[in-house]
């Protein structure tokens, strides 16, 4: 019952978020320079007649309410109208750079926590060793390193010296796609699994101290069952947090790394609409943006019910 | 047969924590070891299980059944533990992990495979005073008969049977306990379950390590005799790990107590409540509050405990000493034998203590008449839980009332309504004239007349300032007229003007509970309400913060409203006792009467579950 309530909860609120949000989405079309039929045209000469026909077809001249209602209605079957600049159904345009943006996003986040979570546990174990102050240390250097900045880095160690992987492009067959996409996962993937690593390990250092770990080991319980099912378990709740808003983060915000590798993703994407004012397709990927992010969290809110059997009864309120 | 053998046992870690201590547990016998926070004990206990925190190295001799254990490999301290030695911690609400279900956790610690003949049968129901009976009789005991052959894997039923009958045995006959987690059982609940699950292997040696103290006072008790019945069906080794004198000779055949990291004296705890052999023993029994009789005077021992490390050449209890004299410094006075199986660290015999007189039971002077606090029909909920179910009482002038109740009872949420920190859903609260209840809260004066000390010191107090400026804050909340400076709440509650210039870090924790009390004055309230004032502080401190209290209510004609479990300290502190049993008052009227005649059946359990005091 409690989950149940829990879930509509999460729900009602995740759809309250994406109505404001689409609200201000759309106004960005009302507030742009030139007003909205400017805008719709592009660099089209605009005459008196075809701005009367961008009003009528656009139903300019209806009430905001009413055109918002319209433009949502169309936005929730999938049409975001025309982009300006291709002449392209916005979400054929998205569909066609989200599965670049989409792998690197999954790629960077299976290297983050395939890396940060054993690596941060290691320094929790040993910790104030040489080992947990040089992995903390290379954390550190990790988090102050920009992105494209790292991009370049390993282009020419990796691609243009070693010529290990390709400089340029994303590939076409899966395999191609997974040698492309690999440096650029480990650009975007570095600074994360550094935050991943300090989080995990303060959050198994948290866990050292606590009575049940020692009761675990006092039980004679093997060394496989403590640090999986007693501390991995437990330090995973904050980590899950930390691991969603990252992936959340990756699916929206990859712009230097894409711009780094030459990949035609999302956020070379946003890039190019921003810079030829093609107003449907930013209100296309702000939308899908916040989207990504609310279902994220919800996904994370879920993933917590399943872990945390407080969280599942109603213990505590998260 | 010695079981446990430990030699010349010492911890260190940045100083020295435990100065050798020697040991022995034999099997089927309890041996308690008893000390104040601080002695060292529980460090001890980690030590025997080879479970010391990072940082801290053991020397000396640990043997078990002349098993080395000390500097003994993982591998080999892993095949032991749980296996042969098991160890109960503290607190119930930590040990268990959040995310395991009771059953999980009974059935992860169950040897690899099934041992065909069971060694230990579960408790037998009978011999249980709580009733042991399996719930349900298919689910009981369940291996495969007949077969012959023993079974050599666990099967889903065959494991789940075996945890309901672990379960059972720690006397929780209701199955379906296994499938909770942690945070949906009681204190108890998780300390009967920790318990089936360190049983688990059938270790010869339980290390339990303080295991009733974070309970109430009633589960305490039933823990206490479970303890005593397992080790008895299982002829099981115990070392009990306690700061409370009387758990020690209830429940152990022979009691050792540590002091600044050293035995000081070890012996039978029959003969050792009747004659200590040692000034400190003689003293800590000195200071053990009773619930029988009401003393004119709690004597606390002087000063602190020293740190091992200072006293290594003397003996250690020298500085607190009544009866030392130069000899006692010269060196370190050896654990001397003074009957057979009776050692102890004094050079001399003990004097025996004036025992305080019985303070005579006086009715209240003609001020108690003069109502200061005045409680009616006060209720609250929180969701569907009733805390308080429509409570009334009242504090005169001058009075001492005590509310006596387990968690649960609503006691804490009562004082809060008073303090304003808690809305209550209906009643009234009057506190000399003024309506607490409502919103403005008298505009503001509320927090001259009441004020509260809280259970933990430690947290109460704010770190980061001295106890000058706490004190100094506190006192400017008040009138001008008749403000106390910063010395004069100090000397008021026995702390030099010295004290003034420390942080709460630099005190001890009955230091820092009179600095609380101190800020709690500083405004001259009416009515002082003590939240279990003293739950986490050692005996020898305890007395003397009760004293205190005591001295205060007397010279100030402040009234207090003192909030406890411990019958023993309601004795000793108030006039009038209300006993509180899921948020209704089921019981009211003097404290001595109460005590001594309990009228309903839950005053009645509440005081059988106090140890006896020796």
């Amino acid at each position: 019952m409690a989950i149940l309530t829990l879930i509509s909860r999460r729900l009602a609120a995740a759809l309250v978020l994406l109505g404001v949000l689409s609200v201000l989405t759309y106004g960005l079309l009302v507030a742009s320079p030139g007003g909205p039929e400017q805008v719709l045209l592009g660099n089209r000469p605009s005459t008196a007649e075809t701005r009367a026909a961008i009003r009528a077809e656009y139903h300019l001249d209806d009430p905001f309410p009413l055109r918002y209602a319209r433009w949502l209605g169309d936005a929730v079957r999938g049409d975001f109208g025309i982009s300006i600049y291709s002449r392209e159904p916005v979400v054929d345009v998205i569909a066609d750079r989200l599965p670049v943006t989409a792998g690197l996003a999954g790629y960077a986040l299976l290297i983050t926590v395939a890396v940060g979570v054993p690596v941060g546990l290691v320094a929790a174990m040993g910790r104030g060793g040489t080992l947990d102050q040089g992995i903390t240390l290379t954390s550190l250097v990790l988090l102050a390193v920009p992105p494209f900045a790292l991009s370049i880095l390993l282009l020419y160690g990796f691609a243009v010296t070693l010529g290990w992987f390709p400089v340029f492009g994303a590939g076409e067959t899966p395999m191609e796609r997974i040698s492309h996409l690999t440096l650029p996962a480990i650009a975007l993937a570095a600074a994360q699994a550094a935050m991943v690593v300090r989080q995990m390990r303060a959050a198994a250092l948290d866990l050292a101290g606590q009575d049940f770990l020692t009761f675990a080991k006092a039980r004679g319980l093997p060394r496989r069952r403590i640090w999986i099912g007693y501390a991995l378990r437990n330090a995973a709740l904050p980590v899950l947090t930390v691991g969603g808003l990252l992936l959340a983060a990756n699916l929206t915000g990859a712009l230097f790394v894409e711009q780094a590798f030459g990949l035609h993703g999302l956020g070379a994407l946003l890039i190019g609409a921003v810079g030829q004012k093609d107003i449907p397709v930013v209100q296309a990927l702000v939308l899908f943006g916040g989207a990504i992010v609310v279902a994220v969290n919800l996904l994370i809110d879920l993933a917590y019910l399943v872990v945390d059997p407080r969280v599942r009864h109603g213990a505590v309120a998260s | 047969m010695t079981l446990l053998d430990v030699t010349g046992l010492t911890v260190t870690g940045r100083h020295l924590i435990v100065d050798g201590v020697d040991l022995a547990v034999s099997a089927g016998e309890t041996v308690g070891l008893v000390g104040e926070s601080g002695s060292g004990k529980s460090l001890t206990a980690r030590a025997v299980a080879g479970l010391l925190p990072k940082g801290l190295t053991a020397t000396g001799s640990v043997t078990l059944s002349g098993l080395e254990l000390l500097g003994a490999r993982e591998r080999v301290l892993r095949s032991v533990r749980g296996a042969r030695v098991a160890l109960l911690m503290q607190d119930p609400f930590a040990m268990l992990n959040p995310l395991c279900t009771a059953g999980v956790h009974i059935a992860e610690s169950l040897p690899r495979s099934p041992r065909p003949p069971s060694p230990f049968p579960p408790t037998d129901p009978g011999a249980s005073p709580f009733g042991t009976v399996p719930a349900d009789p298919g689910a009981s005991p369940a291996l495969p008969q007949g077969s012959g052959a023993a079974p050599t894997r666990w099967t889903r039923a065959t494991r789940r049977a075996e945890v309901l009958r672990r379960l059972a045995e720690v006397g929780i006959d209701d199955p379906s306990v296994a499938d909770r987690y942690p945070f949906q059982l009681s204190g108890g609940m998780r300390q009967r379950v920790a318990l089936a699950a360190a049983l688990a292997r059938d270790p010869e040696l339980l290390i339990a390590d303080e295991p009733t103290t974070a309970l109430d006072a009633t589960t305490q008790h039933e823990i206490l005799m479970l303890l005593r019945n397992v080790q008895r069906a299982r002829g099981m080794g115990v070392l009990l790990i306690t700061h409370d004198l009387r758990v020690a000779f209830e429940l152990c055949d022979r009691v050792a107590v540590m002091y600044a990291g050293r035995l000081v004296e070890s012996g039978p705890g029959f003969d050792m409540a009747k004659v200590p052999a040692h000034p400190y023993t003689a003293g800590l029994l000195a200071a053990l509050p009773s619930a029988t009789v009401t003393l004119s005077r709690l004597e606390g021992i002087p000063g602190g405990v020293p740190a091992a490390g200072d006293v290594t050449g003397t003996c250690a209890f020298a500085a607190r000493c009544g009866q030392a004299d130069s000899e006692c410094t010269q060196e370190r006075p050896p654990l001397r034998e003074i009957a057979p199986d009776r050692h102890t660290a004094c050079l001399y015999e003990v004097r025996p203590r004036p025992r305080a007189e019985p303070r005579a039971v006086t009715p209240r002077e003609a001020s108690a008449d003069e109502t200061l606090l005045r409680i009616e029909g006060l209720r609250k909920r929180y969701g569907g839980h009733v805390a308080l179910g429509g409570v009334s009482l009242r504090v005169g002038r001058g009075e001492s009332v005590g509310v006596v109740g387990e968690s649960g009872s609503g006691k804490t949420t009562l004082a809060r309504c008073v303090l304003g920190l808690v809305t209550p859903d209906e009643g009234r609260i009057e506190l000399a004239g003024l309506d607490l209840t409502r919103r403005a809260r008298g505009g503001g004066q509320a927090h001259r007349l009441v004020q509260c000390v809280f259970q933990d010191p430690t947290t109460s107090l704010n770190p980061s300032l001295t106890v000058g400026s706490t004190l100094a804050e506190a006192a400017a909340q008040g009138t001008p007229e008749g403000r106390l400076s910063v010395a004069e709440l100090l000397d008021l509650v026995g702390l030099p003007a010295s004290y003034a210039a420390r942080r709460p870090r630099a005190l001890s924790g009955g230091q820092r509970q009179r600095v609380a009390i101190a800020r709690a004055l500083a405004v001259r309230p009416a009515l002082l309400i003590c939240d279990e004032p003293v739950a986490s502080l050692d005996v020898s401190v305890q007395a003397h913060v009760l004293e205190l209290l005591r001295t205060i209510g007397r010279e100030l004609g402040t009234s207090l409203l003192f909030i406890t479990h411990d019958l023993a300290v309601v004795r000793q502190i108030t006039d009038r006792t209300v006993v509180l049993f899921r948020g209704d008052v089921v019981e009211e009227g003097e404290t001595a009467r109460i005590l001594d005649a309990p009228a309903h059946d839950y005053t009645r359990r509440l005081l059988a579950s106090v140890p006896p005091t020796p």
